[in-house]
């Protein structure tokens, strides 16, 4: 994938930064950045605000650009002498491509060892296993899960105390790495959902490097047929609330339902949620700021 | 222990919809900062409020690990949510796209206060009532 955006650079006043913001998320209908600095310090507290900044915003490279930026430039013209600058400069235009940041930061990404046997490698690090050990290959691209995130780690260790004989269903999959990590710990259906297309088209190229065979579908969960011996959810508290009787009717006599996503602080307002599923809190573990609980189904 | 900053960004997006694209993904990759996990960090912190603008100020560590802190969105966001509309007026002198009332005015100032320099309250009121003249907005007694 080779996009490009156009990154759209406008110098004004200080005092002028939210006015020029907001007409800027509305023009490209997306956030902005105002302040990047690279620094070297302890502290922020004796850094000063500059008089003057720089506001970027992104916009798709197409036909509209132009007349985008005409009332880019007619906006500051009007606005800026109110804020003391009589005569703003023009904004800059630079092309940026999408594989410069989307990349760039891998290096810092190395192989990680989670739980006894899981370890997780990304495709571009060399890594020798050890014998027994799970290797998952994984290019996170542009989806969630790279394995080194709490709240994937706390449900890895949990699936594999588990062991998985039976089915699994992994529910807002990601990069599709906890549905390949059952796979991995010999689940013998995996079946991994997620809303996003694009999140279940980088799930499903991972699989195809790992050799790992799951179903992988945007199906939502209501309208995915059967029940599980474990059902995993690492989404958000919030989410995991608004779905619980979805989960809780995925979940076979017996099976166990993990949820993970969940601040610490936001663990008392998931348990409340499952309170009247008719599930059983089996176990909470945490790790940082995030909490992950797991759940069983009676007989 | 302090921990040696390396890289200060402010940025202002939508919330609960943080993704790596553009402004998060060029901004957080210069730093070497792992993109997904700011995103998904900060959608669990700005859930319950998805779409409106927030700004958000995040702090880069030399071991590449980073902290972030959300503030109050920006006063045009506030008064247009204020008053239910989409965008203010092109034309704000001539064309008024709503009406603002003092005590929408004061609810906004008082939201707005932790992060103004305002020397007091009916300093913060006159700050919105300004911006919201600007948007073409009218303020009613």
């Amino acid at each position: 994938m080779d996009k490009t955006w156009a990154e759209v650079a406008c110098e004004v006043p200080a005092a002028m930064v939210d006015l020029l913001a907001d007409f800027l998320v509305e023009l490209s209908g997306n956030g902005v950045s105002i302040d990047n600095l690279e620094l070297d310090t302890f502290s922020l507290d004796t850094m000063d605000e500059a008089p003057v900044k720089t506001v970027r915003a992104y916009f798709t490279p197409d036909d509209e650009l132009e007349g985008k930026l005409d009332a880019l430039i007619r906006f500051i013209q009007e606005h800026a002498p109110a804020y003391g600058d009589a005569a703003p400069a023009p904004p800059t235009v630079t092309t940026i491509r999408e594989e410069d940041w989307a990349t760039g930061w891998r290096q810092h990404f190395a192989p990680t060892r989670i739980g006894r046997k899981l370890v997780i490698k990304p495709t571009w690090e060399p890594f020798s296993p050890e014998p027994g050990d799970l290797v998952i290959e994984l290019d996170p691209g542009m989806a969630f899960g790279t394995g080194t995130h709490p709240t994937t780690r706390l449900c890895l260790e949990a699936l594999e105390k588990l062991g998985t004989a039976g089915d699994v269903l992994d529910v807002g999959t990601g990069s599709g790495i906890l549905a390949m990590a059952a796979v991995k710990l010999g689940a013998q259906r995996v079946v991994g959902t997620d809303i996003d297309p694009d999140a279940v088209a980088v799930a499903r190229e991972n699989c195809a490097m790992n050799g790992v065979t799951a179903e992988l579908v945007t199906t939502p969960l209501a309208d995915i047929p059967g029940q599980f011996a474990v059902v995993l959810a690492n989404i958000l508290a919030e989410d995991l609330v608004r779905m619980a009787a979805d989960l809780t009717a995925k979940v076979a006599p017996g099976g166990f339902l993990i949820l993970s996503g969940i601040l610490v602080e936001r663990e008392s307002y998931v348990i409340d949620g499952f309170a009247s599923t008719g599930l059983t809190l089996a176990e909470t573990t945490r790790e940082g700021e995030w909490s992950c609980l797991l759940y069983r189904a009676g007989q | 222990m302090a921990k040696k900053i390396t890289g200060y960004i402010k940025l202002q997006i939508p919330a609960g919809k943080a993704n790596p694209s553009p402004p998060i993904g060029p901004a957080l990759g210069q730093h070497g900062v792992n993109i997904m996990e700011f995103c998904k960090a900060f959608n669990a912190k700005t859930q319950g409020d998805e779409g409106t603008i927030t700004p958000v100020v995040i702090t880069v560590y030399a071991d590449r690990s980073f902290s972030f802190i959300t503030k109050v969105p920006p006063m045009s966001v506030l008064i247009k949510k204020a008053i239910g509309i989409e965008s203010g007026s092109s034309v704000p002198n001539k064309n008024k796209v709503g009406k603002l009332t003092a005590e929408q005015v004061k609810e906004i100032a008082v939201k707005k206060m932790p992060d103004m320099n305002a020397a007091s309250l009916e300093a913060a009121m006159r700050s919105v009532e300004g911006t919201a003249r600007s948007m073409g907005v009218e303020i009613v007694q």
